[in-house]
């Protein structure tokens, strides 16, 4: 599996994350990499929308990892406050990625090595326009297949 | 009544000693171990909670003056948290309690903050909001009295605290953001960009700030030149002035509508936000014209500590609370500390 796709509106990319959650196996890990603000936590809305567990999410940025309890079980977890792939370890998280249900990992670029194969990919931009959002989706089986990328940050002068 | 509160949920491991509802110590590890990286050094790992948590507690109780034997109860915080990172801190608590035989009381993160203004003198008095802002929780809640929560609403994405630090990062002033932008958003212009106010004007409780962080992206996007963001020193503090309104006219709009709507005298801002000091001026100021009193604990209570777990373990006893041993760390807030009839 293999698709690119452009949304404009937040409803869009909603509409896009829900597709894709219908589709999914039982158990299945979704790697996510993608600019700040570029529609990752809208497309995770539209996935637990699906599972009937879109109001329980909330950013796991601070708190690393959240447990919704929906139609399935969806693990989101959140690894940009995270450093080595030690301390990645040390929190548990090769046990998390091998856990029941659905698990979405947002910056997973940072835990390639630990990430499980077959694992669906989501690598997302910001488009032309301020609206316009870009996806790839993949089913990742080998790691040459891997689409996930280190989001370019804009460079700052030193304050 | 002599308690020990340990505290190990999240990035910090700490321990304090509450005696007569008086704090007597409060260790916290960032504090108390001075690392070559300076400042905080996150504490996710359990294993470094586990290296730290029997020093912090011998130590809490060294500075209090207090022997192990002298302890008539111990908290420690349930959740939410880190599984790993909680359980460190609850099987010390638990280990404690069954070895000297005095009760255990688990302590919900969210609660012990709620009560971190009652570590002084005045504090709120029932029925008082709560506004818990931090990294990673925002919520408003009607606290009723000990035990008797009334969740009037939460974030749908993004903690206010987070919006900071993610904004803070963007214009590349470091982490944790909200200090940097405090200091920089007072000598800018609050008026100089017209950033979003989500939910603002919803008829609910409910905050959201990931909308906003985007939108400031989007200008800094727009302002830099092949992916160089190179502002005036007056860029960035209007820049940074401009978010920090947005954010305080969301946070102090809904808690002051809440108060006039509930008909509370008394607000409590707690969470590591509670420190920004336009938050804490404008609440004050919607509070001499809408008739509430604001209460903001000393900084040091504002992050995670274990000062407020022990305290509200001792308004616990002192309300007959019983301790338990069955009590399993969880991850989630979830529904079991709210109760809509309270």
């Amino acid at each position: 599996m293999r698709e690119h796709l452009e949304t404009y509106t937040e409803a869009e990319t909603r509409a896009a994350g829900s597709r894709l959650a219908a589709r999914l196996p039982e158990n299945a890990l979704v790697a996510f990499s993608g600019d700040l603000g570029c529609g990752k936590t809208a497309f995770i809305r539209g996935m637990c929308a699906h599972y009937a567990c879109d109001q329980q999410v909330t950013s796991p940025t601070f708190t690393i990892v959240n447990e919704y309890a929906g139609s399935r079980k969806v693990t989101h977890c959140d690894l940009y406050r995270l450093g080595s792939i030690e301390e990645m370890l040390e929190i548990g998280l090769q046990e998390l990625f091998a856990g029941d249900g659905i698990v979405l990992v947002e910056w997973a670029e940072r835990a390639l090595p630990l990430l499980p194969f077959p694992r669906f990919e989501v690598a997302a931009w910001h488009g032309d326009t301020e609206e316009q959002r870009r996806f790839e989706i993949r089913l990742v089986e080998e790691p040459e297949d891997s689409i996930l990328f280190a989001p370019a940050e804009l460079v700052t002068r030193p304050a | 009544m002599t308690i020990l509160g340990i505290e190990s949920s999240c990035d910090e491991t700490s321990a304090a000693i509450v005696t007569d509802g008086v704090l007597r110590s409060n260790i916290i590890s960032s504090q108390y171990f001075h690392t070559e990286y300076g400042g905080v050094v996150p504490e996710l790992a359990s294993r470094a909670h586990l290296r730290s948590v029997l020093p912090i507690v011998r130590e809490a109780l060294h500075e209090a003056q207090v022997d192990v034997s002298e302890l008539n109860a111990v908290a420690a915080t349930q959740g939410p948290g880190l599984i790993g990172s909680l359980l460190v801190g609850l099987n010390v608590g638990k280990s404690l309690s069954v070895s000297l035989g005095i009760p255990f009381i688990p302590i919900h993160h969210i609660e012990a903050h709620l009560f971190s203004t009652f570590l002084q003198d005045p504090h709120p008095a029932f029925p008082f909001l709560g506004l818990v802002v931090s990294g990673g929780h925002t919520l408003l809640v009607r606290v009723n009295g000990i035990g008797r929560y009334e969740l009037l609403g939460s974030t749908i994405d993004d903690a206010a605290g987070e919006a900071f630090d993610k904004v803070a990062k963007m214009m590349g002033l470091g982490f944790p953001g909200g200090p940097v932008m405090d200091r920089l958003a007072s000598q800018g212009n609050p008026r100089a960009h017209a950033f979003p106010r989500p939910l603002l004007d919803s008829d609910d409780y409910r905050f959201s700030f990931s909308g906003l962080k985007t939108s400031v992206l989007y200008h800094l996007r727009r302002i830099a030149r092949d992916g160089v963001l190179d502002l005036t020193d007056t860029e960035r503090n209007d820049i940074c002035a401009s978010f920090q309104a947005a954010v305080v006219d969301v946070l102090v709009g809904k808690a002051a509508r809440a108060a006039v709507e509930h008909g509370i005298h008394d607000i409590a801002i707690v969470g590591g936000v509670s420190a920004n000091s336009e938050l804490q001026r404008r609440l004050r100021g919607a509070g001499e014209r809408n008739g509430f009193r604001v209460f903001i604990p000393d900084l040091i209570y504002s992050t995670d500590n274990a000062a407020m777990v022990a305290r509200l373990a001792s308004l616990k006893l002192e309300t007959n609370a019983e301790g338990t041993l069955n009590a399993p760390a969880f991850a989630r807030i979830g529904d079991t500390l709210f109760d809509a009839h309270s």
